[in-house]
């Protein structure tokens, strides 16, 4: 009888939880970012590493039956397409790294881990101010979701804990060094590829359109994809 | 010892109990063999793992587990239960967080604790080599990162199983093998 009441209170509680947590975030949503595979995550993390030779670079769009376009292809079918499971886990990994990296100096201690956590978090939150302003005070249409620039601007970290982990594992040193300037390089010309179909809406390429505003908008890109290396200077110990 | 009512307020002093009263661990929910039975799953990485081997989703075998590893570490000298606490609460709610974006059919998280806490056998085990052995060395390297793997082998093993995932055995694998290390961690250091 105690134990059919405890079960009774717990399913209440969680039901109600449940009810007020999809209020706030949007589950269906979410779940077309974490709809992932092995090898969308293993090539994705080839492409972070070596973007220079990948060629289409646009996010397919999935077709309904009547040939109309419907929203974007999910990240299983479509490598180019942004997703939330490497960024998360790159966070999550960069906050231990950072433990690890001070474990090993012999200065650890767990009020560290928040603060990487949410220098992490802040750097993000402080990309997505900027390119929204940026976008608002350029006229740029923004059609683009807040969780694609959050995924993009979280896949530096990727390219932070491959410098972190040489680092740790061979000493500071000039090699490290080059590694991060790599690393900093093609994340920079990764994001550059991807978000000009976010900051250039108009996707026709070659100079023939090169009035002042489309010349202060790649100025903008530019200005962003260069501050990656920036920011992973900062993020990086 | 008879009663008027079998549920009287008097009935709570004596030992009488009333008609049709099960058992005492069949009320609680405790069942020995299928203990058992997810324990040597866990044990036996190699055997092919059943489908309905997480229906009942009891926690008395993880709950039993935990206390084991807090008992070792204690013996070896680190008093570190509020820790196994923290991060266990903490590591369940994110992995139960991340299977339900990720699968198509969720799970509720009695049972995603029931597989975490199943799979900490081998992290058991090594805790209870560190009382012997000293683990700061290359040796207790070597065995903590194999009780790493196994452990994250076997969890990865039947939540691919129970959610019917397919090709995502690795992405799954990654954050439960996080967890696994923070648990790794605090044995060895």
């Amino acid at each position: 009888m105690g134990m059919q009441f405890a079960g009774n209170a717990m399913a209440q509680g969680t039901a109600y939880m449940e009810r007020n947590f999809n209020q706030w975030i949007n589950m269906p949503a979410l779940r077309h970012y974490f709809n992932v595979n092995n090898v969308y995550v293993v090539n994705k993390l080839k492409l972070l590493l070596f973007p220079w030779k990948h060629s289409p670079w646009t996010r397919s769009i999935t077709r309904t039956e009547t040939g109309q376009m419907g929203g974007y292809k999910p990240p299983r079918e479509d490598i180019n397409s942004p997703d939330l499971y490497i960024p998360v886990m790159a966070i999550v990994t960069y906050v231990l790294v950072c433990g690890l990296v001070t474990g090993q100096k012999g200065s650890f201690h767990p009020n560290n881990l928040y603060a990487s956590g949410s220098t992490a978090v802040a750097i993000v939150f402080f990309e997505i101010l900027f390119t929204r302003l940026g976008c608002y005070f350029m006229n740029i249409p923004f059609e683009a979701s807040i969780m694609d620039l959050v995924a993009y601007y979280s896949y530096k970290f990727v390219g932070i804990i491959f410098t972190d982990l040489t680092k740790l594992m061979s000493g500071p040193g000039w090699h490290s060094w080059v590694i991060f300037v790599y690393t900093g390089l093609s994340i920079g010309f990764f994001l550059l590829r991807s978000m000009r179909y976010v900051i250039l809406p108009e996707a026709s390429a070659g100079p023939s359109t090169l009035n002042p505003q489309r010349k202060r908008r790649m100025w903008f890109l530019l200005v962003i994809a260069g501050l990656q290396l920036v920011y992973m200077f900062f993020l990086i110990n | 010892m008879q009663y008027e009512q079998p549920r009287s307020f008097w009935s709570a002093f004596g030992t009488g109990g009333y008609p049709d009263e099960p058992p005492l661990l069949e009320e609680l929910g405790i069942n020995f063999q299928h203990i058992q039975a997810k324990s040597l799953t866990v044990l036996n990485p190699f055997k092919k793992v059943s489908d309905t081997i997480m229906d009942d989703a009891d926690l008395a075998g993880p709950l039993l587990f935990i206390f084991l590893f807090g008992i070792f570490l204690m013996l070896s000298g680190k008093v570190h239960f509020g820790y196994i606490y923290g991060v266990g609460v903490l590591g369940v709610v994110s992995i139960y967080l991340i299977l339900n974006l990720m699968s198509e059919t969720g799970l509720d998280w009695s049972r995603t604790a029931s597989v975490l806490g199943y799979c900490l056998l081998p992290l058991v085990i090594l805790s209870g080599f560190s009382v012997v052995l000293n683990l700061g060395g290359y040796i207790g390297l070597v065995l903590s990162v194999i009780s790493i793997f196994w452990c994250t082998y076997s969890s990865s093993g039947m939540f691919t199983t129970v959610l019917h995932l397919n090709d995502q055995r690795f992405l799954i694998g990654y954050p439960v093998g996080l967890f696994y290390t923070c648990f790794a961690l605090m044995t060895v250091f």
